[in-house]
């Protein structure tokens, strides 16, 4: 039997597929992660930093 | 109240972490940020290579009884602890790249500080999620995607402490 976040990914399933986008960390963690490189980019050391611990927050925050 | 105990918790760490970076003899360099971006590769090819993350941790699951006493303060200190990394499970390379930026690419505390909140926030995602979502769902959702994004983490990290590098050699 399929897990329910790989069913929400079937193509009958677009409303489900809505749903996992806005339930898979993984969006949150791109929007950060363009940021933390965009600001490391612009050689701002301390905002590149700041926002990169966010990254490593999400990449965390699924585990206890 | 959870993911304010994040967030507190993540300052506390950010906090004391910013304070070691006022402490340590130096100013970041070029070879204390080239030093920094090795680290954080290595740190992000070991999180690519291994199955799961083994770095030097306090391998701790929160105590059931802090929820007895009062559902909320229980929550509170759950986040508390979890967002300052005290009683915890780190199964991604990311913090410990996150560390050697805060002690090798920044100055002054308040750079730790920002990290810190910035990383107490970050780790709320999910749970924040969770609060919106189909619980079946969201579970299986995380599931899917944990590794990747304990990687991604990682690699993220190692990118931005080479582009924080790279200025310094021009």
């Amino acid at each position: 039997m399929a897990r329910p976040g790989l069913e929400a990914a079937s193509p009958a399933g677009s409303r489900a597929g809505v749903v996992r986008g806005l339930t898979s960390p993984l969006l949150p963690l791109g929007l950060l992660a363009l940021g933390a490189v965009a600001l490391a980019a612009a050689a701002s050391s301390a905002g590149a930093v700041a926002v990169a611990a966010g990254v490593a927050g999400v990449a965390l925050s699924g585990s206890t | 109240v959870f993911a304010a105990g994040l967030v507190l918790g993540g300052a506390v760490t950010g906090g004391l972490l910013g304070l070691a970076a006022v402490l340590l003899p130096f100013s970041p360099t070029p070879a204390s940020l080239a030093l920094a971006a090795l680290g954080a590769i290595a740190l992000a090819a070991y999180d690519l290579r291994v199955r799961a993350v083994a770095l030097p941790q306090r391998r701790s699951l929160i105590l059931q009884e802090v929820f007895l006493r009062s559902h909320a303060a229980g929550f509170l200190q759950f986040g508390l602890e979890f967002g300052s990394g005290v009683r915890t499970y780190v199964t991604s390379a990311a913090p410990y790249g996150v560390v050697a930026l805060v002690l090798l690419a920044t100055d002054g505390a308040l750079p730790g500080l920002l990290a810190g909140l910035s990383f107490g926030l970050g780790r709320a995602v999910a749970p924040l999620q969770a609060l919106g979502a189909d619980e079946a769902r969201w579970s299986g959702d995380l599931t899917a995607v944990s590794r990747l994004l304990e990687r991604s983490g990682s690699a993220v990290v190692a990118v931005v402490a080479v582009l924080l590098f790279l200025p310094s050699i021009r």
